[in-house]
């Protein structure tokens, strides 16, 4: 074997002048392979699975397998010692460290620790990926090969010729840079990559020094590392090779001596691995971290990071800055015990509590009151979001704060309003209803007071009739002022409602009103639409009346459209100034009309057609336009819809 | 002097009607009922005179309306409303419009009874007003066209002598006029004159 590498122009010689024409002739993948099958130390090429994929003479000759033996079975099945096989088996499975020492076997079952250097190749074409295993420093026994005193047999010489194809497809269809240097640094051989990926062409490649291709910097380094790799006999660096084009790449740089058959170091094999993309990804990597950190630390809800124990690794800016602490006050402590939960024990025990099933996976969320700098206490949306791992464990726990004080406020105010809105409403129905009592009641008191002091001053002027039945008269008549006062007594009580005015922006009201019916719109799929043109003028009005008299208006048209099961319900509300003195709102649907016999007295009290209508509303709504100078109308009713009108004068 | 005057009495609720019809009759008036508005525009006549007795709200045409109706063919009745729905509103445009009085429901009989009176009297003053002035005027109208002329300035207070004067005639002659002037409108007194002057707005009075 090594006689034939000797005639590839391949000797161990330090003086690489003198094979240097023949490399630059005829650079060839077999040359490498013949190199690597020569050299002295053993070689072992494993696949991604560490099933073996190649090794060299060297190795059959050191430990007694034959390639053909070995092929494709683990690393661990018979390479290393049952007792190395665990090791070998977590080393190579994955990404194998740098360098590593196995207790290697031979097939006499001796076993011998060899310190392995590894180097990583990628198929450019396939991506599958290849660990080679070198040892430059293990000294087996010097001498000539077994394979060579067996070069006659036919068999092995075939196996021989299956074991470089398989190399020499390794070689040349593995993505890293593969150099054959001499000790001087000069290219004896490269495969196809460097050639395919950097634009020199192999002839331009072959016979420079290594050292030409990297950037200034990497030159300094390469003049730096290269006694070391002399010594030593292996190497690794980071260098820029650069391109043809001028394209820098950064390569991860391995070196590996070949010692000569006197176990001098005179060639290097030397991979190098592109890694800029994966700088790049670092790169890219480190950039949205940063980006993630800025979000993190600047978004105003407040967010940490816990360990399932429930230790606090980290909080942003806006959570700290709430309780004015500082990361080092709080990252380390259990998260019941910072400040943001100091103030309450029950807090502290609740949130132990959570953290505890958000460990087992839960998803945790609740509303608390904080209590922040200056005593500010803010109502928080409080969750508690397990990360899992691949196998389903918590690793991590994220406990987020939403400050939702301001959100509550609103709906407190939302339903405080809705709250007056319906106290009003049932005033209202009370007092229409006190009022339609009224006048109701008080044609039969009428009656009944007009009989009676009639009756009383009939027999008044006859002298037998008995004192008890003038007296009884009298006090029917009495009593019948008695209910009549109580009418009128529950009348001026309920009439004495707020009834404060001021400017109104009626625009606004329906604006406001119609967020307010949203729900109400949704639920009934009726859309609603706009058409507003006050011109900035308000009407002298108390603006819950108004809203309650439109609310009225618009409850009825829903329930219109709903009761006539009409698809595309419409519901248009339209304001306009009327020659600068009044205000007209136009409230129109699509729904089915009022039936006539019901428009004559549509705005009576105790008139309706619902089932469970009072057949208050119009009526209160009539009081209440009236009450504001204003009038109401049906302005439109047929099979296509309903028009109310509203006027009210304009506020001077 | 309530003696079989004619109340109008309007309302659409028969047991109201039929109380107070029973309470007027006992106060020996004379009723005429009526439960619609409508039904009272078409039987009452230019000539009629009484007193109206009016629910404000009723179904159809409302007592408002019917104020209003009477009031543009000149009927000149006094109204007095009744009304189960008492609210300022309505009072104020009833009163406005000429209502004699406003009665919430539901009320004494003697309340009524004395808010018919007032107006009964109101319209009896109201009618020898007119029969005085009628009676004037008809006097005022037999003078000769140089009496009246005398006569008025004469109230407008121009003396005998001036007046003389501004005519030219004698004094003589201005006295004859004035005694036949006084004789003719049986005044007995120049003060008497001058308020008969006034009541049929022979002259302005005068602005304080």
């Amino acid at each position: 074997m090594r006689h034939r590498a000797d005639d590839n122009g391949f000797s161990m010689n330090e003086d690489a002048s003198a094979i240097e024409p023949v490399s630059v002739e005829k650079p060839s993948t077999a040359s490498a392979f013949l190199l690597l099958q020569a050299i002295e130390f053993p070689v072992l090429v494993l696949k991604q699975d560490a099933r073996v994929a190649w090794l060299n003479a060297a190795y059959e000759r050191l430990f007694g397998f034959s390639a053909s033996e070995v092929q494709d079975s683990h690393l661990w099945e018979h390479l290393v010692t049952p007792e190395c096989a665990d090791f070998a088996r977590r080393n190579y499975r994955d990404c194998p460290e740098e360098r590593t020492l196995l207790d290697m076997q031979k097939k006499n079952g001796k076993p011998a620790g060899v310190r392995w250097t590894n180097h990583l190749i990628v198929d450019a074409h396939q991506g599958t990926r290849y660990t080679v295993l070198t040892a430059p420093g293990y000294a087996g026994p010097v001498g000539n090969s077994s394979i060579s005193t067996v070069a006659d047999d036919s068999q092995v010489q075939s196996a021989l010729q299956a074991s470089e194809v398989r190399f020499q497809t390794l070689f040349d269809s593995a993505a890293e840079f593969i150099f054959v240097i001499d000790s001087a640094g000069k290219i004896m051989l490269t495969n196809r990559a460097v050639a395919d990926q950097s634009g020199f062409s192999p002839d331009e490649i072959t016979g420079k020094n290594i050292k030409d291709f990297f950037s200034e910097e990497s030159k300094r380094l390469c003049d730096c590392n290269f006694p070391v790799l002399r010594e030593r006999g292996y190497n690794r660096a980071q260098v820029e090779f650069v391109c043809k084009d001028g394209r820098g790449l950064q390569m991860e740089c391995s070196a590996t001596a070949i010692p000569d058959s006197n176990g001098r170091f005179t060639s290097f094999l030397v991979i190098q691995r592109d890694v800029t993309e994966r700088q790049q990804a670092a790169k890219a990597l480190a950039d949205s971290e940063r980006r993630f950190r800025a979000i993190f630390n600047s978004t105003f809800q407040f967010i940490g990071l816990l360990t399932p124990e429930g230790i606090l690794l980290e909080a942003n800016q806006a959570a700290l800055d709430f309780v004015g602490a500082s990361n080092d006050d709080v990252v380390g402590k259990p998260f019941w015990d910072t400040p943001w939960w100091s103030a309450s024990a029950a807090e502290q025990d609740r949130l132990q509590a959570a953290i505890q099933k958000a460990a087992k996976g839960e998803l945790i969320r609740y509303e608390t009151e904080h209590v922040g700098v200056e005593g500010k206490v803010a109502a928080i949306d409080f969750s508690l979001k397990p990360v899992k791992n691949e196998l389903g464990e918590t690793v991590l726990i994220i406990p987020e704060g939403r400050d939702i004080t301001e959100r509550r406020r609103a709906e407190e105010a939302a339903r405080h309003h809705q709250r007056e809105s319906a106290h009003f409403m049932r005033l209202s129905i009370m007092g229409e209803m006190a009022a339609g009592m009224a006048h109701e009641l008080n044609q039969p008191l009428a009656a009944l007071i007009s009989y009676c002091g009639t009756a009383y001053s009939m027999l008044a002027d006859i002298q037998s009739v008995p004192a008890d039945l003038v007296d009884m008269l009298r006090r029917a008549k009495e009593q019948a002022h008695r209910a009549s006062d109580i009418i009128r007594h529950i009348r001026n009580f309920v009439a004495k409602g707020s009834t404060s005015t001021g400017p109104v922006d009626v625009d606004q009201v329906i604006v406001e009103m119609c967020s307010f019916l949203d729900w109400e719109l949704r639920n009934s799929k009726v859309s609603i639409n706009l058409d507003l043109d006050s011109q900035g003028r308000t009407v002298k009005a108390n603006a819950v009346q108004i809203e309650q008299v439109l609310l009225n208006l618009i409850r009825n048209s829903l329930e219109a459209i709903h009761s006539a099961r009409i698809s595309s319900g419409q519901l248009t509300l339209k304001t306009r100034l009327l020659k600068g003195r009044s205000i007209r709102v136009m409230i129109t649907d699509n729904g089915p009309g009022i039936d006539v016999n019901m428009c004559g007295r549509l705005f009576e009290p105790f008139h309706t057609n619902k089932e469970t209508g009072m057949g208050m509303g119009l009526s209160i709504s009539r009081s209440i336009i009236q009450a504001h100078q204003g009038k109401i109308l049906l302005s439109k009713s047929d099979r296509n819809g309903t028009t109310f009108c509203i006027e009210l004068p304009v506020f001077d | 002097m309530s003696d079989n005057a004619t109340i109008f009495l309007v309302d659409d609720n028969d047991a109201v009607r039929h109380a107070v019809r029973l309470f007027l009759e006992c106060r020996n008036f004379n009723v005429r009922e009526f439960a619609s508005a409508e039904s009272l525009l078409e039987s009452i006549r230019d000539g009629d005179s009484g007193v109206l007795v009016v629910d404000v709200r009723m179904n159809g045409m409302s007592g408002l309306e019917l104020q209003n109706k009477l009031n543009t063919r000149h009927i000149d009745l006094p109204i007095i409303f009744i009304t189960g729905h008492g609210n300022i509103q309505d009072s104020v445009s009833a009163l406005k419009a000429g209502a004699r009085d406003f009665i919430e429901k539901p009320f004494e009989n003697d309340v009524l009874l004395e808010s018919i009176n007032q107006a009964l009297q109101e319209e009896a003053s109201r009618k020898e007003m007119r029969a005085v002035k009628t009676s004037l005027t008809r006097r005022f109208e037999s003078l000769t066209p140089r009496e009246r002329e005398v006569m008025q300035y004469i109230a407008e207070g121009i003396s005998n002598k001036h007046l003389a004067e501004l005519l030219g005639v004698s004094s003589r002659t201005i006295e004859v006029h004035r005694s036949r002037i006084m004789a003719k409108m049986g005044a007995n007194s120049l003060p008497e004159l001058v308020r008969m002057a006034l009541s049929i707005n022979l002259i302005e009075p005068h602005q304080p």
